[in-house]
């Protein structure tokens, strides 16, 4: 009996990236905060869909009709974060990597505005 | 005092979640909300969840994931792709003013082949490349039989192109994987999509009109009855489905194709700079 421990797995890994966003200054880190809170996110969002002892809402896999299967629609919004997070990801990636070449610093703090 | 501040607002936060993870309905028996409320009368198995019930026989398609995906949550799946292609702009945008270094052709063959990890390596690649091209592909395909889809295909043959990036360097990509080739890729793959979306208008935005016996002259091409149970596949079901998920793959690996160029030639481009600098001299 594993009782509610997947969504406490859930708050710790959103807590865990809200600790990063707010105490870390390297961009990179800021970053894999932003991912964290993310895969929170998504892992929040497929262990609210599941259904004991349920299949894959896959038709093709299933052996008897009146299989169980779990909620398919928070996978699909889940698909639908994976893929966002990615691209949004590369986008900040490509953000850290032009503010660290014309500051030379990764460090938040340290950086000025420089015309 | 920044900190201090910091600090009581993570724990006030720490604390909602854990508050609302303990208070949650209990694992594994989510309550039947109206969010997964669509169906047609009489269509759907009253066993199940209606839209469990209902993806066999409204939209054809095995994969119950993937008939929500472009079927019944379509505008999701638009917006997804929105965003997939404007973050692909902003990181083409980002690096634009590499675009001219990148495509000149300075060096010499030797320092060509010198680029990149080692001959193992570069051999390896050259077996699995193609596998894992055949794999993506067969991803894409299959979307609305097996696990699967577009969007993962994609991912997957995009894995490819940053496998040969990683293995050849930035010297020889840029020759390989062609920029302009992947942005028309691209996007004849968000418009294909919307597209598709636009089809369905004699209905309504996004409906399935490929699907099980809807328009009966065009059956043959996906419209037949999906089998039920562990199947060789039939390929020919599930509506607009499979071209939607062929658009979207189309979609998705060009784009991140292109995230992948850029980035790697975005790594290291002082030299490049340099070389600007030089001529300007």
């Amino acid at each position: 009996m594993i009782g509610n421990f997947p969504f406490v797995a859930v708050a710790l890994l959103i807590a865990l990236g809200f600790y990063t966003l707010l105490f870390k200054r390297n961009l990179i880190k800021i970053v894999i905060g932003i991912e964290l809170i993310e895969c929170g996110v998504n892992l929040f969002l497929i262990t609210l869909g599941y259904v004991k002892g349920a299949v894959a809402p896959i038709y093709t896999h299933t052996l008897a009709p009146a299989e169980r299967m779990v909620l398919p629609t928070p996978q699909a919004l889940t698909l639908t974060s994976i893929v966002i997070g990615l691209a949004t990801t590369a986008l900040m990636l490509s953000f850290a990597m032009l503010i660290y070449r014309r500051y030379n610093t990764a460090d938040v703090s340290k950086m000025r505005l420089r015309g | 005092m920044r900190k201090i501040v910091a600090s009581i607002s993570f724990l006030i936060l720490l604390a909602f979640l854990l508050f609302i993870a303990v208070k949650l309905h209990p694992f594994g028996e989510p309550e039947e909300r109206e969010m997964d409320d669509y169906f047609i009368k009489g269509y759907y198995n009253e066993t199940q969840n209606k839209v469990i019930g209902g993806a066999q026989n409204e939209s054809g398609a095995n994969n119950v994931v993937t008939a929500v995906v472009f079927d019944y949550r379509g505008f999701d799946t638009l917006g997804e792709a929105t965003v997939l292609f404007s973050a692909v702009t902003g990181v083409a945008a980002l690096f634009r003013r590499l675009r001219r270094g990148m495509m000149e052709e300075k060096r010499s063959e030797a320092e060509r082949k010198e680029e990149g990890l080692s001959k193992i390596v570069k051999t390896i690649t050259n077996i699995f490349y193609p596998l894992i091209l055949i794999f993506g592909l067969y991803v894409i395909l299959h979307g609305h039989l097996t696990p699967g889809g577009g969007f993962q295909g994609g991912a997957v043959v995009a894995s490819a192109f940053a496998l040969v990036a990683i293995a050849y360097g930035k010297l020889i990509v840029p020759k390989f994987l062609n920029k302009e080739k992947m942005s028309v890729v691209e996007t004849s793959g968000l418009v294909g999509f919307i597209g598709l979306a636009f089809l369905g208008l004699t209905t309504t935005f996004f409906f399935n009109f490929l699907a099980v016996g809807r328009t009966p002259p065009l059956s043959w091409l996906s419209g037949t009855v999906p089998l039920w149970g562990p199947n060789p596949g039939a390929l020919n079901t599930g509506g607009v489905l499979p071209f939607m998920n062929l658009a979207v793959g189309a979609e998705v690996l060009a784009g991140l194709g292109i995230i992948v160029l850029f980035m790697l030639v975005g790594l290291l481009p002082e030299e490049y700079e340099e070389q600007k600098e030089e001529e300007k001299k």
